[in-house]
């Protein structure tokens, strides 16, 4: 099965659509690179038999139509049945497009990806995290996004030259759109955090969240938060863990007044460390946390910011 | 007068399933949630909030605008569009169909798009990032490629002011404005502190009497039979991993060693071999 793998702007979750197409791909499947980056391209990247470098001349960011006459081209080149694109809104948008114009399937947010006699079958998280689904695809070609971010670790794959073909993409951009600020590296912030802290239904006031704020400043990590914290609008919408939000896999995470329900809990388990506050020593949060402290957050943390200056 | 179309979807509020009704398996039923309360997407909730503030300021200006619902679904569906005439949406159109909407979102898009095209044409039209339980996520982008719109992604805020619409939009981290062409699709995500207004009783009460316009796919031109074969995937089964850890309860007051312990990992961030 040939794979495509499609990064756009800032190649983000490569490393996991290079370790998808490896298991695809197989021994005799081809992988393409569909690179529309300024970023310089690594061509001996695992597994990768042929990069396609796009390069834009305006240096703004692709959009998804843009994304789409590329894809046309570039599958006019050579069949691939699977197009793994980077998980962001443009990557959507081009992905369902696309599918719709070639009579094939779109999938979002996949967690996973294997091949079965029947054909391709992926897992997608459905009721919010709760459960999964597997599907069977049984149109292509078929275009995926995965869901954010496990770490991958794709140094043990088979590195090797790739052919590369590169293009300067002439499209003029659309006059529609106007970039005011560039908020990137506040999304990244949250993605690429080492430690974060994570604030849950129990941070019910800008009070509370200065003392977790205080905190976690004393531990130089970064804030998070569930859903209903945002939505208070006590958090920007970027801050969001879980399954609406951000999976986040840091090596400390201190979840603070997390109940620990899936919908949250699933952004948040691939965590190297959790440590979990909650004053119900009952509350699911224990299940997956490293340690525990059944405790009211608010003593806790005041106590701790402390001895942290100590 | 600017015409808009939110699409709302009817879905089950997860919220109110007992924790006890998520099993965990190899081999599952579909969890059963039938007793929870069908409520309007909140992605959806926020594509109306943004289009009643449209219409708010546009009306502060003497401009008329009409904000339409249309929703796709059997019986459980009618009761959002009641939801949405009360929070003061004009006219509430519901597509009464039985697909399913598990794998199929292209059926979903087609039918959206055949309404669209029956209608006078839409100013806006608005959706929902994506929906519970299944959280495709598709049928706006296909929407909007079907229609030949321009797609904008997770609109904040939508204002009209000298013949132009003005979306402001946070796509990818990257904030925009988009100020389209003509008429577009827009895509409404979760929006952080975004209030959302509630009816009264009395407007309950008052959207109950209005009447939802109901039609089917054939009244669309299109066959319900030919639809059920859109979709590109199959749903083959269910399962669920329980993530357990080895919890070790820390006892700050009462043990030192405890508290120790809890600053060395503070400070140094180190895993459970400590």
């Amino acid at each position: 099965m040939n794979i495509l793998i499609i990064t756009i702007n800032n190649c983000e979750g490569l490393p996991q659509l290079i370790r998808m197409s490896n298991v695809l791909a197989g021994e005799s499947g081809i992988i393409g690179w569909c690179a529309l980056t300024e970023h310089n391209v690594d061509v001996t990247t695992a597994g990768v038999d042929q990069v396609y470098r796009y390069l834009k001349k305006s240096g703004r960011p692709w959009e998804a139509w843009q994304v789409r006459e590329v894809i046309r081209e570039v599958m006019a080149l050579r069949d691939f049945s699977v197009i793994l694109i980077e998980n962001s809104q443009t990557g959507a948008a081009a992905g369902a497009g696309m599918a719709c114009e070639m009579n094939g399937e779109m999938v979002a947010n996949i967690t996973g990806a294997h091949l079965e006699s029947s054909g391709l079958a992926v897992i997608k998280p459905v009721y919010s995290s709760n459960i999964n689904a597997v599907y069977r695809i049984t149109k292509y070609p078929c275009f995926i996004t995965i869901r954010d971010a496990v770490k991958s670790d794709v140094t043990h794959l088979l590195r090797k030259s790739a052919a590369v073909i590169e293009k300067t993409y002439s499209g003029s951009d659309s006059k529609q759109i106007i970039y005011e600020t560039d908020e990137k590296m506040e999304l990244h912030t949250l993605r690429d955090a080492t430690r974060v802290v994570v604030a849950g239904r129990g941070v019910r006031n800008p009070h509370d969240l200065q003392i977790i704020e205080m905190f976690a400043e004393r531990i130089d990590a970064v804030i998070g938060g569930s859903r209903p914290l945002i939505m208070n609008g006590l958090l920007p919408t970027e801050r969001m863990i879980g399954q609406s939000g951000r999976i986040i896999a840091p090596d400390l995470c201190v979840a603070v007044g997390v109940s620990g329900a899936t919908p949250l809990a699933v952004g948040i388990v691939q965590a190297k460390t959790i440590i979990a506050i909650n004053q119900d020593q009952e509350a699911p949060i224990f299940k997956c946390a490293d340690y525990g402290i059944a405790a009211d957050y608010h003593e806790v943390l005041t106590s701790l910011n402390l001895k942290l200056i100590e | 007068m600017i015409k808009a179309l939110v699409c709302i979807k009817s879905i089950p509020d997860l919220d109110q399933v007992v924790a006890g009704d998520w099993k965990y398996g190899s081999h599952l039923e579909e969890p059963d949630v039938g007793y929870a309360n069908q409520i309007i997407n909140n992605c959806d909730e926020n594509a109306v909030e943004i289009l009643l503030r449209l219409r708010d300021d546009c009306r502060s200006r003497s401009e008329e605008v009409v904000i339409e619902a249309v929703t796709i679904g059997g019986l459980k569906s009618a009761g959002v569009l009641k939801e949405a005439y009360a929070i003061g949406v004009d006219r509430c159109v519901q597509i009464e169909s039985t697909l399913d909407n598990r794998c199929n979102f292209q059926a979903m898009a087609a039918l959206l798009h055949a309404y669209i095209r029956k209608q006078d044409d839409y100013d806006i039209i608005l959706c929902g990032e994506s929906a519970p339980p299944y959280e495709n996520g598709q049928t706006a982008f296909v929407l909007a490629h079907l229609l030949g719109y321009l797609c904008v992604s997770d609109i904040r805020e939508l204002t009209w002011a000298e013949g132009r619409y003005q979306a402001v939009s946070q796509s990818d981290g990257v904030r925009c404005i988009v100020t389209p062409a003509g008429s577009f699709v827009g895509i409404t995500g979760n929006i952080s502190g975004f209030k959302l207004r509630l009816p009264t009783l009395k407007e309950r009460l008052q959207s109950g009497r209005k009447k939802i316009i109901k039609m089917t796919a054939e009244d669309l031109g299109l066959s319900e039979e030919t639809l059920r074969h859109g979709g590109g995937k199959t749903l083959k089964r269910f399962f669920a991993e329980e993530v357990r850890k080895e919890c070790q309860h820390l006892e700050l007051q009462t043990n030192p060693k405890d508290l120790k312990l809890l600053l060395t990992l503070l400070k140094n961030g180190c895993e459970k071999t400590i």
